[in-house]
């Protein structure tokens, strides 16, 4: 996923498209929105992040998981299977970005980034939603994808490299 | 009725409320349809019905889909509206937490006086309510005329409304979009193009180079279209040059960002007439060919030197060069943007000329990369008697001394039903249909004042907003979802008509507004003016004059039509505008003969009092006003305001993140509830900035129980409570409210009344 910070206006579309479209109760969320200003009144800069599960190229998440439930998907898609899920937490605690909760229900979620549209060959819920079309979904393992091809072309940046995951979410300039 | 003491029920009720449990579990508020288990609703699975979302007045169209237990699942914009191109914004992705927001009004309400003297409501049902109503407007028809009954409205229901009201014999009517809006901006246009620019305006961003924003919150506002046209801009590497006090989002993705000193923008915008005059950066045959009065700006402008005006706005005189420079180097293709909510400063009229008459200089109206000429399709009326011809009208109250009142000015409206109005247009019945005042048209206390003498109050709504605590009847309004309205025409680069058809039933016992409407109407003895059942064959019958119809429409949800007129002007094209001399008049003729200023000047408003800051208020992204604060989904985005305050005022007052605090204004006024601080260097010094629509404070018992928007209740500071300078823009009637100001009130001012 790329996504382009320059756009972004922080509406927080793709929170609620999410919540709304993978039943994420109410008082939990997938992904949110950060606010980024530097400076002093009035020599400033801002920029939001929508941000979610990085699924990193290289997962403690997975890596912690005592039953197998957290596991990568064909694809890259890092997953959790909920019956699997015994809600130790592990994951929770090892990932880096935050990015995963305790639902209701007692099992660890997160961001699946919409594999459910992806198969039907659209886009996650969050990125056919955006008004600013900041957000692009594809694949990355194509270096001629469209989505590879604009990464390449944009300065970037993904969060918390020094965690050493090899987050798979790049925000572009 | 009408000498029950409103206020003092609202008091009683918040008092009594103290002691209620008001602790819904969140699962109540919760989608019925949402097992706890994840449930996707796939595309092949979904039944999907045409919508035109109301969550604002974007209009965006959209399709419902629903599953096979006929539960709304999601709303999805329509890929050919021009309006979302397939994108809703956050509001209306998350729509369909109206309809099922658990706190809605759900059956008839009406007015009681319980045993022990407490004013509340008791549940009624449709028929007694429509009784109830029947005669309360009979009965101030014959007291006083049916003019002295006011209908003030918003969105789609209101026309349904305002035809029963023409029908029965009022036109005592406005809109908050008016007065607290637009309606300036529309003056300043009309006042030099002759035409004004509707709703969505038509700024040809895909196609500029050069973008001027003067407070206007592209981003925060999500005006969806016009979110995506900036988008393409940024794509493009367009310039983008904001003008505002606040660090706002389209400030942090501008190519430059001017931070005026609130109030002064018109010496910003002569300051840059001055540049792109001297300099000779305007369009020269354009100017020549097309407007009126150049001579005379030329001279007008000569003493508004950028210096002069670095001095007035605290912008560097360098910077007012570059931008002005930028924009001449752009035009055509430059946009100086009109902006929406114009009613500032009490000059905005002249503020939104300025603008328009910047524009002119550009060569921006009707061209591409400015401002296209729009085309919409003409549905005909259905046909009904002649409506009759009211004693007097909203324009008796505004138009004489606001020459371009060009809607009615709620505010004035408002004014006639005070105790101290002795005139001949009195004000003693009031019908609010999706609007609350108490938020919408500012100084609270003088709203609530005309309310208290009204002698009866309608209210049609979806939410038990602060106006339902002093109506005599209530009526619960089906939500956008689970109603027809009219076929929305909306003027675009393309004429295309929307359809919003219910994609449910409605829930509980509400009714779509035409049916509400049409069944006053039977009562009120106007047969003739509602010769059909269901609005559903006037919709039809209207489309087929226009080779659609209802079958269609479903299906299409949106339909184009083929422009008939260009675009944009054509080169060296004879044009007539419609003003007085046929030209973009950069001199006003009307103004002068009406003895206002016929080219914008700059006035100072006065600063601020010692001891304050200045309260600027405005959107955030998510929500809608007060409307939207309590559908579940949005209010999971916000559920609570923050005041910003730069950390320089932090240290001054001491604040922390996060520390709670009262504000006060120079009358005295204490906000009724406490708002968190936020800290943040996106705020001028000498400012605060207040999200507007919070601090809701509406109550009503019904049959005893409490009924509130409990998601937001008692959440932040209304801006509107604070508002008690309100600055009249002499040509149109509008509120100015920018000219206001706050104390901040560390310890908690209501503790100290019930310790002493």
């Amino acid at each position: 996923m790329a996504i382009e910070v320059n756009k972004c206006v922080g509406c927080a579309d793709c929170v609620v498209a999410c919540q709304i479209e993978n039943n994420v109760p109410l008082g939990y969320s997938r992904d949110w929105i950060m606010e980024h200003v530097t400076g002093t009144y009035p020599v400033l800069s801002m920029h939001f992040e929508s941000q979610r599960c990085n699924h990193c190229d290289d997962t403690p998440c997975v890596r912690t998981c005592p039953t197998g439930a957290s596991f990568v998907a064909e694809g890259g898609i890092v997953k959790v299977t909920h019956n699997d899920c015994i809600g130790c937490g592990a994951c929770i605690e090892a990932c880096p970005y935050d990015a995963r909760y305790f639902h209701p229900d007692g099992y660890v979620d997160k961001c699946t980034f919409c594999d459910h549209r992806v198969a039907e060959g659209l886009d996650p819920a969050c990125v056919s939603v955006c008004p600013t079309t900041c957000m692009h979904f594809g694949d990355l393992d194509n270096p001629d994808s469209e989505i590879s091809k604009l990464i390449k072309s944009r300065e970037n940046f993904t969060l918390i490299p020094e965690a050493g995951t090899a987050p798979q979410i790049f925000y572009l300039k | 009725m009408g000498k029950l003491n409103r206020r003092d029920f609202i008091k009683i009720s918040g008092g009594a409320a103290a002691g209620v449990m008001v602790t819904p579990p969140l699962t109540n508020i919760f989608q019925s349809f949402i097992t706890k288990k994840e449930k996707h609703l796939l595309e092949g699975e979904a039944t999907k019905v045409s919508t035109v979302c109301e969550v604002c007045f974007w209009n965006c169209a959209g399709w419902v889909y629903k599953d096979k237990e006929d539960n709304i699942r999601k709303v999805i914009g329509n890929d050919i509206d021009p309006h979302c191109n397939g994108r809703l914004c956050p509001r209306g992705t998350g729509g369909l937490g109206m309809y099922y927001d658990n706190d809605r009004l759900k059956t008839p309400l009406i007015r009681v006086k319980s045993t022990d003297g407490k004013q509340s409501f008791r549940k009624a049902s449709w028929e007694e309510a429509l009784d109830v109503i029947e005669k309360g407007m009979k009965n101030i028809e014959k007291k006083y005329g049916k003019e002295s009954m006011a209908l003030l409205f918003h969105g789609k229901t209101g026309p349904h409304f305002e035809h029963l009201f023409k029908a029965w014999g009022s036109d005592t009517m406005g809109e908050p979009a008016g007065a607290q809006c637009l309606i300036t901006r529309e003056a300043g246009f009309i006042a030099t193009y002759g035409s004004g620019l509707g709703s969505p305006e038509p700024t040809d961003v895909t196609n500029a180079d050069c973008l001027v924003l003067l407070g206007h919150h592209i981003g925060e506002n999500m005006h969806n279209g016009h979110v995506q046209d900036v988008s393409t801009l940024i794509d493009r590497g367009g310039t983008i040059i904001t003008v505002d006090p606040r660090f706002s989002t389209m400030a942090a993705h501008s190519t430059s960002w001017l931070p005026i000193k609130p109030g002064t923008d018109i010496a910003l915008l002569l300051a840059w007439m001055n540049i792109i005059i001297n300099e000779g950066l305007y369009d020269k045959d354009y100017v020549e060919k097309y407007t009126h009065g150049f001579e005379e700006l030329k001279q007008h402008v000569q003493k508004y030197s950028p210096e002069w005006a670095a001095g007035i706005t605290t912008i560097p005189a360098g910077d007012i060069y570059k931008s002005a420079r930028q924009m001449g180097g752009g035009s055509p293709r430059t946009i100086v943007h009109p902006g929406r909510h114009t009613a500032w400063y009490g000059d905005d009229t002249q503020r939104t000329r300025a603008i328009a008459i910047l524009n002119a200089l550009l060569g921006a109206w009707g061209r591409k990369g400015g401002f296209y000429f729009t085309e919409k399709v003409k549905l005909p009326k259905e046909a009904h008697p002649p409506f009759p011809k009211p004693k007097w009208t909203w324009k008796n109250i505004s138009k004489e001394q606001h020459k371009m009142a060009i809607m009615g000015i709620t505010n004035e409206i408002m004014d006639n039903g005070l105790p101290e109005y002795k005139g001949p247009y009195k004000v003693k019945g009031m019908f609010f249909t999706a609007t609350n005042p108490i938020q919408s048209i500012p100084d609270e206390e003088k709203v609530i004042r005309v309310l208290e003498n009204q002698e009866f109050i309608v209210v049609v709504d979806t939410m038990p907003s602060e106006i339902t605590g002093y109506a005599d009847v209530v009526l619960p309004e089906a939500t956008y979802l689970e109603r027809l309205d009219h076929i929305r025409t909306s003027h675009h680069k393309s004429p295309n008509i929307a359809l919003r058809y219910p994609a449910v039933k409605p829930k509980w016992e509400s009714k779509p507004g035409w049916w509400i409407a049409r069944e006053i109407g039977l009562r009120l003895g106007l047969k003739d003016f509602y010769e059909w059942k269901d609005f559903e064959e006037v919709l039809d019958w209207q489309l087929k004059q226009v080779g659609s119809s209802m079958d269609e429409m479903k299906k299409v949800g949106v339909k184009h039509f083929p422009r008939k007129t260009p675009i944009y002007l054509k080169k060296d094209e004879d044009y007539w505008f419609n003003t007085n001399t046929g030209k973009i008049e950069l001199y006003s003729t009307d103004f002068a003969e009406w003895g206002y200023d016929p080219m914008p000047t700059y006035k100072p408003h006065g600063d601020i009092p010692a001891g304050y800051l200045r309260l600027i208020y405005g959107r955030i992204p998510m929500h809608t006003f007060g409307r939207t604060l309590n559908n579940p989904n949005l209010n999971e985005l916000k559920n609570e305001p923050k005041l910003w305050v730069n950390p320089k005022v932090a240290r001054i007052y001491g604040l922390k993140n996060e520390e709670e605090v009262w504000l006060q204004n120079p009358k005295g006024k204490i906000s009724s509830f406490s708002i968190k601080v936020r800290i943040t260097e996106r705020i001028r010094h000498n400012s605060v900035f207040l999200p507007h629509g919070f601090g809701n404070k509406g109550r009503i018992f019904v049959d005893g129980k409490l009924l509130e928007m409990h998601l937001t209740y008692g959440r932040g500071i209304s801006d509107a409570e604070m508002i008690s300078n309100v600055l009249i823009d002499p040509e149109t009637g509008g509120t100015g409210m920018k000219n206001n100001f706050v104390k901040i009130l560390i310890d908690n001012p209501y503790k100290k009344e019930t310790t002493s």
